[in-house]
């Protein structure tokens, strides 16, 4: 395993106005926009090898410390949120060795934490945490081969 | 206090001194009651030493606030107070929104805009409200505004503080109608606005998440603003920080609310540090 350093990410996603609610859109003379607050932007993600656990953890570093909140827990991937924001804050990757993960297939285990957010964005009401785990989707896309690079 | 008593330590010198009636009463009690006394004027000294300690951080974190807020003016909106107004809300419970409201009624009776206490008449509905906590702006400095926080129904917000609060974000709002020419002291209904204005009103009340009765409370109608969330250390919502300007053009830029972003994380900052 290679020495781990934390990745920064693009904060420009952060700027784009959120969708519209309904209330909102109804009132289509006005120019109201919603964005995501900057406590919800992560300074960088920090990915960390855990050998003796034999997992991965990828963790959104904030400048505030939210209570944590299991989003879901399957397929060998646990993904925790902020309990008030929705914000993600860890996402833990198990069995790396024990299944001989390689490049390909953690790239592709990315793919698949995506969709187990997608998932669970479409049972989700609440503007804030819907916005946020869209947003965490497209880090982890973005990012996704500086991760895989810096683990295998 | 110790000192006078000491003096009089004995009820016989209480007595044959030249005092006044009243105060030798006082002291005979004093005298006769050592123990009590001495371990009141114990206390005391001991609070008047340690209190100030206790409160001398809380002060500074509020110049700090205030130091903040102004410089979000000087900075990013090229310090023109009287245009453009910043204002932390905090979240209070509803014993101190009740105390505020009625406050607010005598208040009034003082102020230019007497009319506005029959405003405060009616009994504020329940739960949490947002009133302010540090402003920064020539107008309405120290404000008796205050927004009822809804947790369930959009449609009931209170205010654009109230709405930001409700849905946990930032929000901009732009180019709402210029309603500041409008006198609300004999208007009690919007169908009483005049038939050129109400279009402008009802426009208002929409895009700032208003109530007519509301909208009567406030001084001055911004027509821009930009605010957002500030949460405790623990995620929690702590208030709204927001800014409204009634300049002509939106100050808003891309620029601006990135800047923003960052003074109201600092803001957070202030208000989580340990004192």
């Amino acid at each position: 395993m290679k020495q781990m350093r934390a990745i920064s990410i693009n904060k420009e996603l952060y700027n784009q106005p959120l969708d519209s609610p309904e209330e909102i859109k109804k009132m289509r003379k006005m120019k109201i926009e919603l964005y995501l607050p900057p406590s919800d932007i992560p300074q960088f993600i920090y990915p960390e090898y855990k050998e003796k656990e034999d997992n991965l953890i990828i963790e959104f570093k904030y400048m505030d410390k939210e209570k944590e909140k299991e989003l879901f827990d399957r397929e060998n991937v646990r993904f925790t949120i902020g309990e008030f924001s929705g914000k993600p804050l860890k996402i833990e990757i198990r069995n790396i060795k024990k299944e001989n993960i390689n490049r390909i297939e953690l790239i592709n285990k990315i793919g698949s934490i995506n969709k187990l957010i997608e998932e669970n964005i479409t049972k989700i009401r609440d503007l804030r945490e819907k916005s946020n785990l869209s947003i965490a989707r497209e880090i982890l896309s973005q990012n996704a081969n500086e991760l895989v690079n810096q683990v295998l | 206090m110790l000192t006078v008593v000491l003096k009089f330590y004995d009820l016989k010198e209480v007595e044959s001194s030249n005092l006044n009636i009243l105060i030798k009463d006082i002291l005979k009690i004093l005298v006769s009651n050592k123990t009590i006394t001495a371990t009141v004027c114990g206390i005391i000294i001991f609070l008047n030493s340690i209190i100030p300690s206790w409160v001398s951080p809380y002060k500074a974190r509020n110049r700090l606030k205030k130091k903040f807020v102004e410089r979000i003016n000087r900075e990013l909106l090229g310090d023109n107070p009287e245009l453009h107004r910043i204002t932390l809300f905090k979240e209070t419970n509803y014993f101190c929104a009740v105390l505020k409201n009625y406050r607010n009624l005598v208040n009034h009776f003082f102020y230019e805009n007497k009319w506005r206490w029959r405003l405060y008449l009616k009994w504020p509905k329940g739960g949490k409200y947002l009133m302010v906590n540090t402003r920064y702006g020539l107008q309405y400095e120290k404000s008796s505004t205050m927004f009822r926080i809804e947790l369930n129904e959009p449609k009931l917000c209170c205010g654009i503080a109230g709405y930001i609060r409700y849905r946990q974000t930032s929000m901009h709002v732009a180019d709402l109608p210029n309603i500041n020419d409008i006198n609300f002291k004999s208007i009690r209904t919007p169908e009483e606005v005049k038939k050129n204005k109400r279009k402008d009103v009802e426009d208002y009340m929409e895009g700032g998440f208003i109530d007519f009765n509301s909208l009567r409370k406030m001084h001055r109608k911004a027509k821009h603003f930009y605010g957002t969330i500030i949460t405790k250390k623990d995620g929690s919502p702590w208030g709204v920080l927001l800014v409204d300007s009634i300049s002509d053009k939106d100050p808003f830029t891309p620029e601006v609310k990135k800047r923003f972003n960052s003074f109201a994380t600092s803001i957070s900052d202030i208000i989580n540090m340990e004192v």
